[in-house]
C-alpha cells in the first residue's frame, strides 16, 4: 500500500523523460527543416537528394575546371569553404559558369534555374563551413533604412571601385569593378558577404546585416533617380559631360563653320 | 590723317602671296531662275519651322509644369527640343539665304598699316617728356625721396598678409593622434575592430578615436586601414616583425604621393591602389610602391590585440609623419 504511490511516481518520471525527449526531437526537427527552408532550397525535405543533385551538376558543368571535389585546379580555385552564398551569386549573376578564360568573369544570363543555383550552392556548402545564402529578411532594406548612413558607409569602403552612385570603374590588371545598376538586393548582399573575385569581404561583424541593408537601400535609390536632364551619359559626372561637350558639340560647330565658309558651288 | 593718307602710307602686297580673288561666281541659282526660287522656298520653310519651334516653345512651357523630378525631366527635353529647333531652323535659314541668294562675288577689304604715322609717335612722345619736366623730379630731391619711400612701403602690405595662409603647422605634419594603447576605431560605425570582425580578405577604416570625437585635422591625417592578409603572406620588414597581428596589418590610408585617401584595395593581388593618380602599394611585402608616382611606402602602425576583450590597439604611433612629402620632411 505505501509502495504503490513511489511507483505512480517512478512510472511519471519513465514517462516524463520520453516526453521532454520527444518535445526535444520536435524542437530540433522543427528548427532544422526552418533552417533548411531559410536557405531556400526549391528542393526542399531531403538535404541529401539536394546535395546528391548538386553534386551531379557540379560534375557536368563546373568540375572540369574547379576539380572533382571542388579542390581548384591551376585554372580555378578551390571551392572548399567558400559557402553557399559565393555559390548563389556566382551563378544566379551568370558569372559562372565561364565561357572564356580572361581577366574576369563577366556577368552575363544565368545558366541554371534557381532550384539548380540552390541544388549547387548545398553540395559546395557540404565541402566545407562558408557563408550560407541570406535570407529575404536578412538582404532586404527596411522602408526606414537609414540611407544617408548607407551613403557615407558606400562611399567609405566602395565608391573607390564602383564610383560614387554605383556605376562601377576600371581596376588594375584589366579587371573593373561592375556597375551595380541591375543587382539584385540578395546579390548586393552576397557580394558584401563573400567578396566575389577581387572584391573585399565585408563580414557581418565589420558591417552589421542592418548596415549592409543601409547600403542595399541607398544604392537601389541612388540608381532609381531620374535624370531631369535628358541623358546622363553613365552618370560619371562631368569629365563625361565635357568631353561630349568639346568633342560633339564643338565638332558640330566645326563643321557648321566650314558649311558657312565653304565657297559656293559653280553653275555647270 | 584721313583715309587717303592711310591708303598712301600702306606698303604695297605682294602679288605672289595675295589670294586670287573671284570677282564673280555663277552659281546654280544665279543661273537658273527655278533653282532660286527653290532655294527662296527652303530658306522660307526653314523660318516657319524655327516659327513652329518658338510656338512650341511657349506651348511646351505652358503645358508641362515641373512640380517633380520626373516631370522636370519632361519639361526640360521638351522646352530643348523646341528651341533647338527655333534657333537651329533660324540658322539654316540664315545661312541658305547667304549661300544661295544673295550675291556671290568676292571683295578685298584693305587692311591698313598697324603702325601709328611718325608724327603721332613723336607727338605721343613729347606729350610724355613735357609732363615729366613739368613735375620737377629731378630738381626736388625731397619729393622725389619722400614718394620712393611711401611707393615701397606699399609693396610690404602683401607680404605682411602672407601670415593669413594660416598658422604655422609646427609639429603637425610629424605628429597624428595615434599613440600607445590607442583602440582602433571602425571610421563610420564607430566600434572598436576585434580580432575576427574581419574575414580574410577584408579591409575597413579606422581612426584613433570616434569620428565625432577627433578635430577636422586629426580626422583628415589619422586615417588607417586595417586589412586582413591571406594567412602567411605577410612579408613584414626588418625590425617590424611583431607589427602585423594573426595577418592583419594597419597602414595610413593617405597616399604618400598627394595624399588622396587609399578606399581601392584588390583582395586578389593584396594592393592598394590610390583612385587618383593610380600609385600601387604592395601590402604583404611592407606596402612597398610598384606603380605610379609615390615615391615612399605607406608608414605602418604597429598593431596587437588585448587577450581580454579581443580589441585591436598601436602598440606604438606612427615612426614617421604620414601623407604627402614636405620641405623640410627630411
Amino acid at each position: 500500500m505505501r509502495i504503490r504511490p513511489q511507483r505512480l511516481r517512478v512510472r511519471h518520471r519513465r514517462l516524463a523523460g520520453v516526453f521532454v525527449l520527444l518535445a526535444a526531437l520536435l524542437t530540433v526537427g522543427t528548427a532544422y527543416s526552418v533552417a533548411t527552408t531559410r536557405t531556400g532550397s526549391a528542393a526542399s525535405g531531403d538535404p541529401g537528394a539536394q546535395i546528391a543533385q548538386g553534386r551531379a551538376l557540379f560534375l557536368q558543368g563546373c568540375a572540369s575546371c574547379h576539380g572533382k571535389a571542388g579542390e581548384g585546379t591551376a585554372a580555378a580555385p578551390s571551392l572548399i569553404g567558400v559557402g553557399a552564398a559565393a555559390v548563389d551569386f556566382q551563378v544566379s549573376t551568370g558569372r559562372m559558369p565561364l565561357a572564356q578564360a580572361g581577366a574576369q568573369a563577366p556577368a552575363k544570363r544565368p545558366r541554371y534555374t534557381q532550384e539548380q543555383i540552390d541544388a549547387l550552392a548545398a553540395y559546395v556548402a557540404s565541402l566545407g563551413p562558408g557563408p550560407a545564402i541570406p535570407g529575404k529578411e536578412q538582404y532586404t532594406p527596411p522602408k526606414n533604412a537609414d540611407l544617408a548612413f548607407g551613403g557615407t558607409l558606400f562611399r567609405t569602403n566602395c565608391s573607390a571601385c564602383h564610383n560614387f552612385t554605383g556605376e562601377g570603374g576600371a581596376l588594375a590588371y584589366g579587371k573593373k569593378a561592375p556597375p551595380l545598376t541591375h543587382a539584385t538586393d540578395k546579390q548586393l548582399y552576397e557580394a558584401m558577404l563573400t567578396g566575389p573575385g577581387t572584391m573585399p569581404v565585408f563580414s557581418d561583424q565589420q558591417l552589421t546585416p542592418q548596415e549592409k541593408q543601409d547600403i542595399i537601400a541607398y544604392i537601389t535609390t541612388v540608381r532609381s533617380v531620374p535624370d531631369p536632364g535628358g541623358f546622363n551619359l553613365g552618370r560619371l559626372g562631368p569629365v563625361t559631360e565635357g568631353l561630349v561637350g568639346w568633342l560633339i558639340g564643338m565638332g558640330v560647330l566645326a563643321v557648321v563653320a566650314m558649311w558657312i565658309g565653304a565657297r559656293a558651288k559653280r553653275a555647270q | 590723317m584721313t583715309d587717303q593718307q592711310i591708303h598712301e602710307n600702306r606698303p604695297t602686297p605682294r602679288e605672289d602671296i595675295r589670294p586670287r580673288v573671284i570677282e564673280r561666281v555663277i552659281r546654280p541659282q544665279d543661273a537658273d531662275p527655278r533653282r532660286a526660287k527653290r532655294a527662296e522656298r527652303i530658306v522660307a520653310l526653314s523660318f516657319l519651322l524655327s516659327a513652329v519651334g518658338t510656338a512650341g516653345f511657349i506651348a511646351a512651357y505652358v503645358a508641362f509644369v515641373p512640380h517633380s523630378t520626373g516631370s522636370a525631366g519632361t519639361s526640360n527635353r521638351w522646352l530643348g527640343a523646341s528651341l533647338g529647333v527655333a534657333l537651329a531652323g533660324l540658322a539654316f535659314g540664315l545661312i541658305g539665304w547667304v549661300r544661295w541668294l544673295m550675291p556671290a562675288h568676292e571683295t578685298v577689304e584693305e587692311r591698313h598699316s598697324l603702325a601709328s604715322p611718325e608724327r603721332d609717335v613723336a607727338a605721343a612722345a613729347d606729350i610724355v617728356m613735357t609732363g615729366f619736366r613739368e613735375t620737377g623730379l629731378p630738381r626736388r630731391s625731397l619729393l622725389k625721396r619722400t614718394l620712393g619711400l611711401a611707393a615701397g612701403l606699399l609693396a610690404l602690405p602683401p607680404i605682411v598678409m602672407l601670415r593669413d595662409l594660416g598658422p604655422l603647422p609646427r609639429t603637425g605634419l610629424r605628429t597624428t593622434p595615434w599613440q600607445k594603447g590607442s583602440l582602433l576605431y571602425n571610421a563610420e560605425t564607430g566600434r572598436p575592430v576585434k580580432l575576427g570582425d574581419l574575414e580574410v580578405g577584408g579591409f575597413t577604416t579606422v581612426l584613433p578615436l570616434p569620428r565625432e570625437q577627433l578635430s577636422e585635422e586629426d580626422l583628415a591625417k589619422s586615417a588607417v586601414v586595417l586589412i586582413r592578409l591571406r594567412p602567411g603572406t605577410n612579408k613584414p620588414l626588418p625590425g617590424r616583425e611583431n607589427w602585423a597581428y594573426q595577418d592583419h596589418v594597419a597602414y595610413s590610408k593617405i597616399c604618400t604621393h598627394v595624399g588622396c585617401p587609399l578606399t581601392l584595395y584588390e583582395k586578389q593581388v593584396q594592393q592598394l591602389l590610390c583612385p587618383c593618380h593610380q600609385s600601387t602599394f604592395d601590402v604583404p611585402d611592407g606596402a612597398k610602391v610598384i606603380f605610379g608616382p609615390a615615391a615612399r611606402r605607406l608608414p605602418q602602425l604597429p598593431i596587437s590585440v588585448h587577450p581580454d576583450t579581443g580589441e585591436f590597439y598601436a602598440t606604438a604611433g606612427f615612426d614617421e609623419p604620414v601623407g604627402p612629402s614636405f620641405w623640410e620632411r627630411g
